[in-house]
């Protein structure tokens, strides 16, 4: 549904609409804790964030600082604890020991306890079993955009049987990994008088390269509510075409995770929020509620959700063929491992 | 009253002009020339205003002119004896004699006519309406005025002229529906020819969903409200067709830059019966395929309506009136989902006339709303059907009893049913299951009286009741939900199954409405009203503005009726002959069971909907002033209305409170709301108008922080409407040609607009995200932020 709203401000661009940034001066401040993180089934660790929310407002504004020194457990429904540890640098992140592996059925339960002696919990959060996905495959898809060109790239699919006794919800991550074959031997170095860089300086290495990368922004949920009990084949990602992701082919990973009923509607609700652009669709703004509590102050709303979920992957190589309109690939002329973090390290399944 | 002075030049010659007068003669025997120019000045005799465009036509040289800014003329004619039509709307029509033996200069002054001028500016209504009647919160319009207004958008739109009267305020541009006296949109009751609106907008409310050229009048309700209606809350607006022309027929095609109109009307038998039609298509669609955007040529914005209205005159005492109206809109815009949507009516009455003081009025009235939602996208394609049907039945009579008291009253039942939505597959590809909502009915009915008298020369009473009984009907099925936790699908215990036309739920109410009208002299008065209103029906919306994806819910179990008290005291005064209207109203105003949604509410295609919603309480009050001129080269109205809307949703647990349980201001409250509409008449032909209205922005909410998440900054709310948007205002003008026909078979007219003409940005809405590449930070997208111009051909034959 959400993409009639771009449609919409099309039309509105037509009859002549504009958005432009508006200057508010927002006075008021909320510093309550936020949970970011989530335990899943596959292989450890898990990452848990703690941070507090700061002024909206520019970056200068307010600044959402991390939260150390807590103390962080998860307690599953046979009573056992298991510590996370602060991960070094300081971004309020708490680790599980790798060999915390959460199981299916069980339900797992968040307690945080800050270093100023705040108590905080999580309802129980149950692992429903996550359908296996049986296919992946992609398609072709063109966006026109305001400008007049066009965005193109594949939307992957993920293809399950969805289990026709429970309701069930989904959700959908992924990550990709390509290969980049760059021009070392072009390189230009910038003059060291100030100006641009013309100076020829070629480098030795490194020409092929394999950037692996996190998926598109985009929560990509799903609930049975009108497909139960089908195959269900439904977008899992989107992979754009920016004329260097497809030198070679592309891998794309689908994690499909099983949620409960209160994490889609966390998440739906987050998704919804983030969305809104200003048309007349648009969901009005609501306060976001997770499923954490403040012990010390019930009253005080804390955002975020501690997710558990069971998940399944499915792999997928993408290629070039794909793309029936296929951008033309732009040059990069420097070592390849400059660009977005790429090692020159070929990956065995490559 | 005969005076007549003849004079030679350079003398002046005063003609005062009354029938079967004599002859004037004009200059002094010259028998040089035979071509004389004749000099002449129109003013007015009861102001002594110089009027300008009057038309002085000599019927036997088929030749006329018109008067300049100054009221002047100048006609070149030979020696001989000439009468000359000289005609102006409001005023009477003088045939002056003229002898015209040399050069010379006369004047000739017009008298006022009021009943014309009335039938202009105020349709069916005395002059004094607005002092001397029991109305408080009543304003009425012809669609003459509304016509003289710059056009919206290239359009003469009466829903956009109401949003200009004091009291009624609209949350923007694309919104649908308007807002009165603090209640929402759904609580207006838009009943055209009769049958009511449930989507009175084309184009997401761009432009009214029919065509203003088959309206007689509109007269908006928003306080005092007679007991003849109900169900609405917050306003009525009652649109009412002219009927076709028994005698002789006429019609006019209007061309215009977004769309195009023809309206026809005459008898069929002459005196028996007459036929008016009307029809209006939009060509949008061509606008967009020409604009090279591949977003935006790739889109479509279709709109059409139509009205057919025949009328049978049996005899002096019976009179069988139909009416059907249609219109349709479809909407896509560069994408795989299109909007269709329609509204049909039909409309039978029979008025039948006992006797001179008792006429009893029969109607039947039929109308539907439908909309689609069609999803083509080549995986899982869907269509989703919703739609409303409402039928009725009307028995209303009236009784004068002698000159100073009217009773009225009668009976009215209607059955609605609602489809909340259909969803279907639309390929065996689609792994969409299909669903059906079940289709929600209720039969509602009333009975009312409405008694007004006078009582002596200052009192006039109005007063009435209303006696409501509804039932909301099987078949069924209602849930059952634990006792003390919220409402939610996990709460759910059991179903209960109902046949049909079983009653689920009974509600009734009794409505007193009443008005006092206390008079301290002819030309002004102090007025009381109240009013007690039910509303069964309500549009269940989580979209910021009002949008046809809305959803209309009957009071079931779960949601009780809405029940609006409204107390209004007001004084009006009119000045200079009833040229000057002026008002101040007050209001207050409590709402009970207004339907809120949770946060993040799941509303389509929803079963068990009342597990999304909450009730709250509202009230509303405000302050409403009025000027408005009537007559003369200069009319137009100002009006001020200071007003705040507010609600408070307070349940037992944290998701089903809305703002930490305080009030809150409603989606819009607009304190301030000020508007000033002139229209200048610089002579028949040419006329200017001008609009500008002014609002303090409407409620939003900001956060109160934000929060890291998924690799973005999220804006964080904890309240509800504690901001404002930047202040609303805007500015439209409009010039108006009519060519001058000797013979009325073709007058044509031009109108050139220009609707917010110094481009103001007014913000549609406020929003806040977190764009790559820049700070998270607060947007505002306007619609039409820019000057907009529209032109307008239109040909009376």
């Amino acid at each position: 549904m959400r993409n009639i709203s771009v449609i919409l401000i099309f039309f509105l661009a037509f009859i002549a609409s504009c958005i432009d940034p508006l200057d508010v001066n927002i006075d008021r401040e909320v510093n309550i804790l936020v949970v970011e993180g989530a335990i899943t089934t596959q292989p450890g660790p898990h990452y848990i964030r703690l941070t507090i929310s700061a002024k909206y407002g520019s970056i200068f504004d307010g600044f959402v600082r991390p939260i150390q020194k807590a103390k962080v457990i998860i307690r599953d429904s046979d009573g056992d604890n298991f510590k996370l540890i602060e991960v070094e640098g300081g971004s309020g992140v708490y680790a599980t020991a790798s060999d915390f592996l959460p199981v299916v059925g069980k339900s797992y339960t968040l307690l945080i306890t800050t270093a100023s002696g705040l108590e905080y919990t999580s309802l129980p959060e149950k692992i429903n079993k996550a359908a296996e996905i049986s296919e992946l495959n992609a398609e072709f898809s063109k966006i026109p955009l305001v400008n007049g060109t066009f965005q193109t790239g594949l939307d992957v699919y993920a293809s399950f049987q969805d289990d026709p006794e429970d309701k069930d919800f989904y959700m959908w991550k992924s990550n990709g990994t390509y290969q980049t074959i760059t021009f070392p031997e072009n390189y230009l170095a910038r003059d060291p008088n100030g100006g641009p860089a013309v100076i020829p300086a070629p480098k030795d290495c490194c020409k092929d390269c394999w950037v692996t990368e996190l998926g598109d922004r985009s929560i990509r949920l799903l609930k049975d509510d009108n497909v139960n009990g089908n195959v269900i084949s439904d977008l899992a990602a989107y992979v754009e075409d920016d004329g260097i992701r497809f030198a070679d082919k592309y891998l794309i990973r689908i994690e499909q995770h099983s949620l409960t009923r209160e994490a889609f509607q966390f998440f739906s609700l987050l998704r919804d929020q983030i969305s809104i652009n200003g048309d007349i669709f648009d969901p009005p703004p609501a306060t976001l509620r997770g499923n954490m509590i403040n012990l010390t102050n019930p009253d005080e709303n804390v955002i975020g959700y501690f997710r558990a979920s069971d998940v399944s992957i499915d792999s997928l190589f993408l290629t070039k063929e794909m793309l029936l309109e296929p951008k033309p690939l732009e040059q990069i002329d420097d070592d390849c491992r400059t660009y977005n973090g790429g090692t020159s390290l070929k990956p065995d399944y490559w | 009253m005969k005076k007549l002075l003849i004079l030679a030049i350079p003398l002046f010659f005063i003609a005062t002009i009354s029938y079967g007068q004599d002859r004037i003669t004009i200059g002094t025997p010259n028998n040089e020339f035979n071509i004389h120019n004749v000099y002449g000045k129109i003013i007015a005799r009861k102001d002594k205003e110089s009027l300008p465009g009057v038309n002085i036509y000599i019927e036997s040289l088929q030749k006329g002119v018109s008067t300049d800014i100054d009221g002047n003329f100048m006609i070149k004619l030979r020696k001989g004896a000439y009468t000359l039509s000289v005609t102006f709307i409001g005023y009477k029509e003088a045939k002056v004699l003229i002898n015209v033996v040399g050069d010379g200069r006369l004047m000739i002054r017009l008298d006022e006519d009021l009943t014309q001028l009335d039938e202009v500016i105020v349709t069916g209504r005395e002059p004094d309406a607005n002092v001397s009647s029991t109305d408080i919160g009543t304003t009425s319009l012809s669609v003459e005025a509304i016509k003289e207004l710059p056009p919206f958008l290239g359009e003469v739109d009466i829903l956009k002229t109401i949003t200009l009267l004091p009291g009624v305020s609209t949350v923007g541009e694309a919104s649908s529906g308007f807002n009165v006296r603090g209640g929402g949109s759904d609580q207006n009751l838009i009943l055209l020819g009769g049958a009511v609106l449930y989507n009175p907008n084309h184009l997401f409310g761009l432009y009214s969903a029919f065509n203003s050229e088959l309206v007689d009048n509109v007269t908006l309700y928003k306080g005092g409200i007679s007991a003849k209606y109900g169900g609405r809350t917050a306003s009525i607006v009652d649109i009412n067709y002219k009927d076709g022309s028994m005698t002789n027929w006429s019609g006019q095609v209007s061309v215009g830059t977004v769309s195009s109109k023809f309206s026809l009307d005459g008898p069929i038998v002459n005196n028996k019966l007459s036929i008016a039609l009307g029809g209006r298509v939009s060509y949008i669609n061509y606008l967009l395929n020409m604009i090279n955007d591949p977003s935006v040529a790739n889109s479509e914005a279709f709109f059409f309506d139509g009205n057919a209205i025949l009328t049978y005159k049996l005899n002096d005492n019976n009179k069988l009136k139909y009416s059907f109206y249609q219109s349709g809109d479809q909407f896509r815009l560069a994408s795989d989902t299109a909007y269709v949507w329609q509204n049909q009516a039909h409309v039978l009455s029979w008025t039948h006339s006992f006797n001179e003081n008792f006429a009893m009025d029969v109607s039947f009235v039929r109308s539907t709303y439908d909309f689609e939602i069609q999803n083509e996208s080549s995986l899982n394609s869907f269509s989703i059907n919703s739609g409303i049907e409402d039928n009725a039945g009307n028995l209303d009579f009236s009784l004068g009893i002698g000159e100073m008291q009217e009773l009225s009253f009668g009976v009215q039942a209607k059955l609605v049913s609602i489809n909340p939505g259909v969803l279907k597959p639309n390929d065996n590809q689609s792994s969409i299951n299909p669903k059906t909502l079940e289709t929600e009915k209720a039969f509602e009915s009333a009975a009312y009286f409405q008694h007004e008298l006078e009582l002596g020369e200052r009192i006039a009473l109005s007063y009435g009741l209303r006696y409501n009984l509804y039932n909301y009907l099987g078949p069924k099925t209602i849930s059952e939900y634990e006792q003390y936790i919220p409402l939610t699908e996990e709460s759910k215990v059991s179903d209960s199954t109902y046949q049909d036309n079983e009653i689920i739920q009974q509600y009734s109410g009794f409505e007193p409405r009443a008005s006092l009208r206390y008079s301290f002299n002819g030309t002004s008065s102090l007025k009381l009203g109240y009013n007690r209103m039910y509303q069964y029906i309500q549009v269940i919306s989580n979209t910021t503005s009002i949008a046809p994806t809305d959803i209309w819910k009957l009071s079931d179990p779960f949601i009780e009726p809405q029940v609006v008290d409204q107390y209004s005291i007001g004084f009006f005064k009119n000045y200079r002959d009833n040229a000057w209207e002026t008002s101040i109203e007050a209001y207050y105003k409590d709402i009970n069971n207004i339907v809120e949604y949770k946060d993040g509410a799941d509303l389509i295609l929803k079963e068990n909907l009342e597990t999304e919603l909450l009730t709250g309480k509202g009230r509303a009050y405000g302050l409403e002033l009025f000027i408005k001129k009537k007559r003369g080269k200069l009319t137009g109205w100002f009006s001020y209305t200071y007003s705040r809307s507010l609600r408070l949703v307070e349940g037992a647990y944290p998701i089903t409170t809305v703002n930490n349980g305080d009030w809150y201001p409603s989606n819009y409250d607009k304190p301030h709301d000020g508007t000033g509409v002139i229209n200048y008449r610089f002579n028949q032909l040419v006329s200017f108008s001008a609009i500008f209205t002014y609002s303090t922005g409407r409620a939003i909410t900001m956060p109160s922080a934000k929060f890291n998440y998924e690799g973005l900054d999220v804006a964080y709310f904890d309240n509800r409407n504690q901001d404002r948007a930047p202040d609303y205002h805007r500015l439209d003008l409009s010039l108006s040609f009519a060519f001058p026909a000797k013979k009325k078979i073709f007058q044509g007219e031009w109108v050139m607009a220009i609707y917010n003409v110094y481009g103001r940005k007014n913000a549609y809405s406020v929003f806040f995200d977190d764009v790559e590449g820049l700070a998270p930070q607060a947007f505002q997208l306007s619609v039409l932020g820019i000057p907009f111009p529209s032109f307008s051909y239109t040909v009376k034959f």
